[in-house]
């Protein structure tokens, strides 16, 4: 059997992953510290229980990564000859999942709150021997709530771009726009303060709606990946047009006749196959496996790329591939 | 991201007036932040307060000269301070609560507990009191150095059986409590106000609460500040109780 060597990122790549790993500890234990506080003073407010739940669910991404990264470690083996690089794939299917549903059951909780208009009580909470409105108190820890993620998510989308960590890029990307789930949350305890009664449903509607949004968005994703879509750069929407570079670096070697690049993700990198019509069958092993090597340290995300030898005839090569001699 | 841009907008260039004006109407709403949902605080104020109350002695007492017990003190001493007078509302737990909830009451009273039943229809306060049952015997008697295969005096209907069982102790109804030499299970009030020596276990703890109609939250603030302000709670448990 033909085993998989392990992908080994260039050496200033890994300095970048390993900054993005200590940068996702310290995204956890600030995710921890904001639930563990707003766990505190949850109250009966529909918006805060949803902010609650949607900063629980930002634990999973951060747990998910730092799990397939230490996962993706391991060499491919006998029972696993493609390695483990696609870990990171079911670890951001997995936190989609889990938003897609979270976001359609508080979004139904939250209509239903509206419907049977219901009135949330804020109470009263004694601190310091003074007993005030919690909501004062929620909104103090709504606001800590939004601050870390957003200068968190700014770095994490930074890094992840230059490493290409698709799970991390999303989170860091939600991060950012965390505030605003913060700020409905705010509005709506305030509103609620203010007599009210719908602005605590409607604005966690408004967050539950938001978390659906990037569940779906993020299950689109990571279905395309798993279809073994053609690779899109973290950071764009549009593919990556890697497959014709490396199809005129290809058609760049003088025993190439004509070639065709596909191209799929595994994860953070993208492995694929190169079909090749040669001049001549003339050294023909060894042009196709310098051809690969050659593919292989092209970009730093190409894991592996296997290099075949077509004969002409059924080669359907557009014209533009086509390298006349 | 399309929508969210568009909500930024929204903020922060396109409506700044109508948004400027939000903002100052909630710190001009500040200076009497919360306000009530249903019934404005302003119409206690001065006003009529309605009381649902159900017996339950020591809380709430029904005698001939009206109605008496710690809470019935406690929401007076809060009418006298709002300046309001009571009308008193006599009847069952779960009618009074079922009318809160359609705003007929302003507090419902009657040695009530934190559970979802009255949760499930009100919005209950902080717990005020503590109720702390625990095992204690008649002067002259020496408490038991554990309670396996000891038999303690419960009233008749209780709530503690389960949780003495636990213990080990073999719970005994008994009417009349406090009239026989025996090791009894009790609130501290009770076993204080019956000159017992009390042990140091745990069995159970009652958290007293009243309840308020949902999202008033402005009549819910003033309340919890009176109960945290009420003071010597056990002390007049004990005084009630010997008093009986």
């Amino acid at each position: 059997m033909k085993i998989r060597e392990l992908y080994r990122l260039p050496p200033d790549k890994q300095r970048d992953l390993n900054y993005l790993i200590r940068l996702e500890w310290w995204n956890l234990a600030f995710r921890i510290s904001i639930v563990s506080i707003l766990a505190l003073v949850l109250g009966n407010s529909q918006a805060m229980k949803v902010a609650w739940l949607e900063d629980m669910l930002s634990l999973i991404p951060p747990i998910a990564f730092l799990l397939a990264v230490r996962f993706r470690k391991r060499p491919p083996n006998q029972t696993y000859p493609y390695g483990y690089q696609r870990a990171t794939i079911i670890a951001f299917l997995c936190t989609a999942t889990a938003l897609s549903a979270m976001g359609l059951f508080l979004l139904g909780d939250s209509l239903l709150k509206l419907v049977q208009q219901e009135h949330p009580s804020i109470g009263a909470i004694t601190l310091f021997g003074e007993t005030i409105w919690m909501g004062w108190l929620m909104v103090g820890v709504l606001i800590y709530s939004v601050i870390p993620p957003v200068i968190i998510g700014h770095l994490q989308t930074k890094a992840a771009a230059k490493v290409h960590e698709k799970t991390v890029f999303a989170d860091g990307k939600r991060s950012k726009a965390d505030w605003m789930t913060g700020l409905a949350a705010i509005v709506g305890v305030l509103g609620v303060g203010a007599g009210f009664w719908w602005a605590d449903a409607v604005a966690a509607a408004i967050i539950a709606l938001d978390v659906t949004k990037d569940g779906i968005t993020n299950l689109k994703e990571a279905i395309g990946d798993l279809l073994d879509r053609r690779p899109h750069f973290t950071s764009q929407d549009k593919p990556e047009h890697l497959e014709e570079a490396l199809e005129a670096e290809l058609c760049a070697m003088p025993w190439v006749a004509a070639a065709s690049v596909r191209l799929r993700e595994e994860g953070p990198i993208f492995s694929g196959e190169a079909f090749v019509t040669p001049h001549s069958n003339d050294d023909l092993a060894r042009h196709l496996k310098q051809a690969s090597r050659h593919l292989n340290n092209y970009d730093w995300r190409i894991y592996e790329v296997v290099v075949t030898a077509w004969p002409n005839e059924e080669h359907s090569l557009s014209p533009a591939n086509a390298n006349p001699t | 991201m399309q929508s969210k841009d568009s909500f930024i907008q929204f903020v922060f260039s396109h409506k700044r007036p109508s948004i400027l004006i939000v903002f100052a109407v909630l710190v001009l709403a500040g200076c009497r932040y919360p306000v009530n949902i249903e019934r404005p605080i302003a119409d206690m104020h001065g006003g009529e307060l309605n009381i649902g109350l159900s017996e339950n002695p020591p809380w709430v007492i029904n005698t001939d000269q009206g109605p008496a017990g710690l809470e019935v003190e406690i929401v007076r001493a809060l009418a006298e301070k709002m300046n309001a007078t009571i009308n008193w509302h006599w009847g069952s737990e779960g009618n009074l609560l079922a009318a809160l909830s359609q705003y007929q009451l302003d507090l419902v009273i009657g040695g009530l507990t934190q559970d979802s039943n009255v949760s499930a229809l009100a919005a209950p306060t902080k717990a005020y009191y503590q109720s702390h049952y625990s095992v204690g015997v008649p002067e002259g008697i020496s408490l038991p150095s554990n309670l396996e295969g000891v038999e303690v005096a419960v009233p008749v209907i209780n709530h503690i059986a389960h949780a003495l069982k636990k213990e080990g102790a073999i719970p005994r109804p008994t009417p009349d409590l406090g009239t026989h030499n025996e090791a009894v299970t009790n609130p501290s009030w009770w076993l204080h106000a019956h000159n017992y020596q009390i042990g140091d276990w745990e069995i159970a703890t009652d958290h007293h609460v009243m309840a308020l109609p949902k999202g008033e939250n402005a009549w819910m603030l003033a309340v919890q500040r009176h109960l945290n302000s009420y003071p010597d709670i056990e002390q007049r448990l004990q005084h009630l109780e010997a008093g009986r």
